[in-house]
């Protein structure tokens, strides 16, 4: 069972790797053999597994930016279902770092509830990690109600529970002005949802505000601790949706082409370029003079050669069919004797089993080498590529 | 290709494994080749074989030398 449905997830696979050529096809093939020979357990793998599919567009865009070597150094990853593209990784995890570093809530004065640099603004108020909450959180309302998404909030919290949330938040962003330009552009960059935005800062209540953000400021590491491992798990489903997005970008790509193209005069169509093999007549014919006797003289003796081995292997099956029959019929009385010989015949078929390969290997590769090298030579002496448009 | 190789590979080696272990059985618990030799010659006519193959060989090697002069004589 798990055999026919790796078969069919290799066959699958390799009929949708169009854009590889056959070498780098087998390649990749080959990689995910080995990934299904080491793995414990094949049907745990394969039900992990995206579908051929989902995987050839992954491949298909590390293919676009780094070539076979991207596409190879990926496949664990795939497999396993941790691979997320770069670009959204490398947003999310930069955003996950910001927010447990410890230096930035270290830089925050626990006593006086001070922020010193503007790093102590929420590092989560950032554009792309509140999309991905309030996408998280529109999924979890839709799922389980009003409780979860007071759960996952990014919104401020209410006046009665915090006294005044929205003028330390900006007492905190006029702090990071005057001390820095780039964190006041941080300020500004945060969306229209902020209090800071809404509400204007009243100055004169900065000292008691101060007092009470102590609890605050626990309460903030904690919810970002918590937010954090939500992230993990956040990554994975990011990943499940871009092939969704992926198809997005295609589908507008494909609009635009198709706008420009109906723009263009029938004139500035790209005409499809042709290639066609026009044979030399002059080189052709004593080519095949030549080739065909030389060819035919060296599959005659690759052939011999085969025959040669093929013969010894056939002794080895004569020799273990004899010692088989020896064993087995009432030649011999003595138990020890026949576990010899049952012996002697099992290397016997063990030895003709690998000289049969021998020479099937040596067939295939002397005899399909000469052909194919007198083909290939013939083409590129004989015949001349013309391009036609 | 790789794949087949590894599997008619793991199996020659079991085989062959096998093999010895028996024969190292048979050995170490009494086993005599003398005795073995004389059951065969009884059983079978193992000259006749022999006399098969050294034939079969000597024709080859004869054909194979004659195929040599024709070849031989066509490109001189």
């Amino acid at each position: 069972m798990t055999h026919i449905n790796r078969q069919k997830f290799l066959t699958e696979l390799s009929k949708f790797l169009t854009f590889l050529n056959e070498e780098e096809r087998e390649k990749v093939l080959e990689k995910f053999e080995s990934i299904f020979d080491r793995s414990a357990n094949e049907d745990e793998l394969m039900s992990s597994m995206d579908s051929p599919l989902k995987l050839t567009v992954e491949m298909s865009r590390a293919y676009t930016k780094g070539g076979l070597e991207e596409v190879l150094g990926m496949c664990d990853d795939l497999v396993s279902g941790q691979w997320i593209p770069d670009d959204l990784s490398d947003t999310i995890r930069e955003q996950v770092f910001n927010a447990i570093d410890k230096e930035t809530f270290s830089s925050i004065d626990i006593a006086t509830g001070d922020p010193e640099t503007p790093a102590a603004v929420n590092p989560l108020e950032d554009d792309g990690l509140v999309a991905v909450f309030e996408q998280d959180m529109k999924e979890e309302e839709s799922d389980d109600g009003e409780e979860t998404s007071e759960e996952y909030s990014l919104e401020p919290e209410p006046a009665a529970e915090e006294p005044a949330p929205e003028a330390e938040e900006n007492d905190e962003a006029e702090e990071a002005q005057e001390e820095s330009p780039e964190a006041a552009q941080q300020t500004e960059d945060v969306p229209s949802d902020e209090p800071s935005e809404e509400v204007p800062a009243e100055p004169e209540e900065t000292p008691e505000a101060g007092s009470e953000e102590i609890p605050e400021v626990i309460e903030e590491v904690e919810e970002i601790e918590e937010i954090t491992e939500t992230l993990e798990s956040e990554e994975t489903k990011a990943a499940e949706d871009v092939p969704s997005e992926l198809a997005e970008e295609v589908r507008k790509d494909a609009e635009i082409i198709r706008e420009e193209l109906e723009d263009l005069e029938p004139e500035d169509y790209p005409m499809p370029e042709e290639k066609y093999y026009k044979a030399r007549w002059w080189a052709l014919i004593p080519y095949a003079i030549i080739a065909i006797p030389l060819g035919l003289i060296g599959v005659i003796i690759c052939a011999a050669v085969t025959l040669a081995i093929l013969a010894v292997a056939a002794a080895l099956v004569a020799a273990c069919v004899l010692g088989a029959s020896l064993a087995l019929q009432n030649g011999m009385d003595v138990v020890a004797d026949i576990i010899l010989v049952a012996g002697a015949a099992l290397i016997a078929a063990g030895l003709a089993l690998l000289v049969i390969w021998l020479a099937v290997w040596f067939a295939s590769n002397t005899i399909g080498g000469i052909v194919g090298g007198l083909t290939r030579l013939g083409r590129k002496w004989c015949y001349k590529e013309v391009v036609e448009k | 290709m790789k794949a087949t190789w590894r599997i008619i590979g793991r199996i020659s080696l079991i085989l062959i494994a096998l093999g010895v272990i028996c024969g190292l059985v048979g050995i170490f618990t009494g086993g005599s080749i003398a005795r073995v030799q004389h059951a065969l010659n009884s059983g079978y006519d193992l000259n006749s074989y022999v006399d098969i193959g050294k034939k079969f060989f000597a024709d080859a090697t004869k054909t194979a030398q004659t195929l040599y002069q024709q070849v031989l004589g066509l490109i001189q």
